[in-house]
Parts: C-alpha cells; structure tokens; sequence
C-alpha cells in the first residue's frame, strides 16, 4: 500500500478529517446476512468439500503421474539396453563364444590385426572348466595354421596342459599309476638292450635290493647312447616314478591288498587304475583265488 | 503523518494489524485450506468477511432480496472455484472482485441506469440530498444521524459509493480497489476523495 506517498497527503488529510464520520458509519451499518442464507452457504460448501474432499494432489493431476513415471523408465532402460549391447564388443565376443572367434584368430592377418582379442581369449580361458574348454579348443588345432604360431594354439596349449599332464595336484596314486602305466611299453622294449648290458649291470642288480631295482634298469637305460631322445625322457620320468613308487607296488600281494582296501573305500576307478599298473608290472603274476579284478567302466 | 494504516486501527472489525495477523491464519491460509477440503477454514473465512460483502452489495443495489441472491451467488461461486484457487493477491481483492462482477451482471439484466452511472466520474449524476431535505423527527440524535448518513451514502454515485464501501467494509486499499473494479489507482483516490467530501458535508450539521 502507498499510502505514504506525497500524492496521497491530500487524501489522508482527508480521511483524518473524516475519521469522527467513518466512525459514525460503522456504528449505522451493522446490517447482516441472515441465519438462514449463512446456513444455506455453509451448508453448500459442506456438500461440495464432501463430494470432492481432496482435490490438491487428487483426480487427474495425481493419478496418471506415478505409472507415467515408472512406464518412461522401463521404456527408457529397454530402449538403451537393446542400443548398447550390440555394438559392444565385449558383450558381442561373450555372447557368440570363443569357438565362433577361431577362425578369425586362425588366419594369420586377422590374427595379426586383431591381438588383443587373441590374447583376452586366452587369458579367459582358465576360468572356464577345462573339461569343457578343451573341447572347444580342439577343432581350432585341426584347422591348419602353419605359417604363424597362431594364438589358438597357444589357447590349445594353456586349456588342455593343466587338465591333463602339468598340474601337480593332479599327482595322486592314480595319476603316479597310470604314468607308470603309460611308461610301461617303453619298459618292454627295451629286454633287448638290458639284456646286452646285463653283464655289466649284473653286479648292481643282484646286489641292489628289489626297490632299488627300477631304478637300476633306468640308470642302465640313461647310458644307451643310441636311446633316442624321448625314450630317454620317459625312462627318465619312470626311474622317477619308480623312485617314489609307494610300498604297496613292491610286494605283488601287498598291491593287490592295496587295490582292495581301495575297492572297499568305494574309489572304483583308482582301483581300476592301480590294478592296470599292476598288470603293467606283472603281466603273468597268478592272481590269488578269490581276488576279484576291478571292472573297467564300459566305454565307447 | 497519518498513513492508512494508522487510520484504520481504530476500525475493529477488520483489525489488520500486524499482531492480529500473526494470530490469527491469513484469509489466503483459510482459502488454501479451503480448497484442500477443510470446510471449517470456510466457516472461518465467511464469518470473517460475510458482514462486509453483505453490506456492500446492499448498499450497492438497495434492495434486501436482491442483495441476498447476489450474496448467495458470490459465495456459491467461490466455493465451487476453491480447487482453481491461486494466491496471486489478496483474498479480499478476489472477493470483491467476484461481488463487482457479479453486481455489473446484475445491473446489466435490469438496471442499466445504475450500470451508467457507475461509469460516471463526476458524481453529478445522482442529486445528493440536502440536509434541508431531510428533517428528522425522531428523538434519537443518534438514529438520526445514521439515517442521515445511510442517506448520503446511498445518494453517492454508484462508482463513489462503490470505492467508499469497499474501502470502509471491505478494507480494501486503492490499489486492491483499482485491482477489483479495473480501475487506475488514481481514479479510486479520486472517486474516495469525492466520496468522503460529499458525505462530510452532508453531515456537517450533525457532527
């Protein structure tokens, strides 16, 4: 209100002069609606706040905002997975799998063009179960690549070794017998060669005791200038394998017991494989009656 | 200096001082209330104004009845309006605002000389009684003196009158007046001053 403003003094100079008659008006007009009509407007205002008693936040305003809201979100959120996830590359590269990846890592300029993919394949790979990444691994190695050591190889390389042969957890009495087991042929091809030697190995293998035997043999192996190379190796890996052989495989009737304490303790195949070794070993030993061979599984 | 608010302290009907304002909820607070469904904000609000619009319009039109229905249908029309209800300015600018229109409808359906001389600036339109008109025959100097100026008030022209009743019922400041009859500030300074004029020496013999 402006009422202090130097173009109102005419005016409240006036009012001030005309207080004693304002007051006199109000005191004359003391007129008043009646009972009746002040009823009748509560009462219609009554009505009209029960017919609609919530109007702020209510009706339509409110209603639709909350499910518009949430039904924006979703649209937005599926719009933007479906756009984004095919032009990722590691999204793509997980969703088709390292198999559908081989021959672009196979060919040599791809191979070469495209290292990181190669080498995060790779480096992937020993998270997946080995039992089952070495198959996918497989058919890259039947594809040839001989121009280049290509990545898949070594993929080959990183998946199946673990599994199969490096790992030396795997190293318990079934894998120590069934690497005998293995190294057994080339024990049996050799008759020729130790005989030519016995003469001079002789002496150490009749005075040796029974354990030391194996490693006697393997020692006279060593010397054989003409053994090739792998050979070499694998009567090497065997006179190790001997030289650690536990106390069972000394004794024919000892093993046999061991097979069976085995049996009884429901490790089938470890029976299995320690029997196999020891048929390995003692190819003519009569088996004892009574004693039951452990059944092979039947494979395909 | 005395400012308008000075002058209207002494006015205990409509006590707009600031204390009384701090104690009370603002007529914007009961109307907001109001449309949120709070139907005792209304019975608030009515009590608080009813008197004032009742006399303006009775003033205004002169007749009993009429003043009734207009009254009714101002209230109806604000209570069914509560939900688009937005405080851009005082409720009582709004108030008026709806009595105004509502009172040109009406003088417009039967009452087109009022209507013209609510358009009339000079206040010449309408003879104002003179006291030599009036002779007062009852005991009471009182009574007399307030017929007397009831008289005077109802002899203003419609425009005067008007800004005189909203001002003196309503409480309503010029700006606030112009704002609720679509006139310029100055013209409602004008038209109270006349008011006040007029009436004053209407009743320079009985003060």
């Amino acid at each position: 209100m402006s009422a202090d403003t130097p173009n109102d003094r005419d005016l409240e100079e006036l009012l001030a002069e005309a207080a004693a008659l304002r007051q006199q008006y109000r005191v004359a007009s003391q007129e008043e609606p009646s009972v009746a009509l002040d009823e009748a407007i509560r009462a219609a205002a009554r009505r009209e706040v029960r017919a609609r008693p919530l109007m702020i936040g209510s009706g339509f305003g409110g209603s639709w905002r909350v499910p518009a809201s949430i039904a924006a979100v979703v649209v937005v959120s599926v719009t933007v997975a479906v756009m984004v996830s095919p032009h990722d590359p590691q999204l793509r590269a997980t969703r088709e799998g390292p198999s559908s990846g081989l021959p672009a890592t196979v060919g040599a300029p791809k191979d070469q063009a495209e290292p990181a993919r190669g080498d995060r394949t790779a480096n992937e790979q020993p998270k997946v179960d080995p039992t089952k990444a070495a198959p996918q691994a497989r058919p890259s190695a039947a594809v040839p690549a001989p121009s280049s050591p290509a990545p898949a190889e070594a993929r080959i390389e990183k998946s199946e070794l673990p599994a199969k042969i490096e790992s030396p957890i795997a190293r318990t009495a079934s894998e120590r017998e069934e690497l005998l087991r293995t190294q057994t042929p080339a024990k049996t091809a050799l008759p020729a060669e130790a005989e030519a030697l016995a003469p001079t190995m002789a002496a150490k293998t009749t005075a040796a005791p029974p354990a030391a035997e194996p490693a006697a043999k393997a020692t006279a192996d060593g010397t054989v200038s003409e053994q090739p190379l792998t050979k070499k190796r694998a009567q090497s890996n065997f006179a190790e394998a001997e030289s650690k052989a536990s106390p069972w495989e000394k004794d024919p009737q000892t093993w046999l017991a061991h097979i069976e304490e085995l049996r009884a303790a429901g490790r089938m195949q470890d029976a299995e494989a320690s029997f196999r070794a020891f048929r390995g070993r003692y190819p003519d030993y009569q088996l004892p009656h009574g004693f039951v061979p452990p059944v092979p599984p039947v494979s395909n | 200096m005395t400012s308008y608010a000075e002058l209207r302290r002494g006015d205990m009907r409509l006590a707009y001082t600031p204390a009384a304002m701090e104690a009370r909820p603002s007529d914007e607070d009961l109307m907001l209330r109001f449309s949120g469904g709070d139907a005792a904000a209304f019975d608030a609000l009515y009590a608080r104004h009813r008197g004032g619009v009742f006399r303006y319009l009775l003033r205004q039109c002169r007749n009993q009845a009429a003043a009734e229905e207009l009254f009714q249908d101002i209230w109806m029309n604000l209570v069914q309006a509560r939900t688009r209800y937005r405080v851009e300015a005082k409720f009582t600018t709004y108030l008026y605002t709806l009595a105004h229109n509502r009172l040109m409808d009406h003088f417009r359906r039967g009452k087109g000389a009022e209507l013209v001389s609510l358009d009339q600036e000079g206040g010449d339109a309408l003879e104002i009684p003179g006291s030599s008109a009036v002779q007062p025959e009852r005991a009471a100097q009182s009574r007399q003196q307030a017929r007397r100026l009831m008289e005077l008030v109802a002899a203003l022209p419609a425009a005067q009158r008007e800004v005189f009743l909203m001002y003196e019922e309503g409480g309503l400041s010029l700006e606030q007046i112009a704002a609720a009859t679509g006139a310029n500030r100055e013209a409602v300074k004008s038209r109270l001053r006349y008011a006040l004029a007029k009436l004053r020496d209407g009743m320079k013999d009985h003060l």
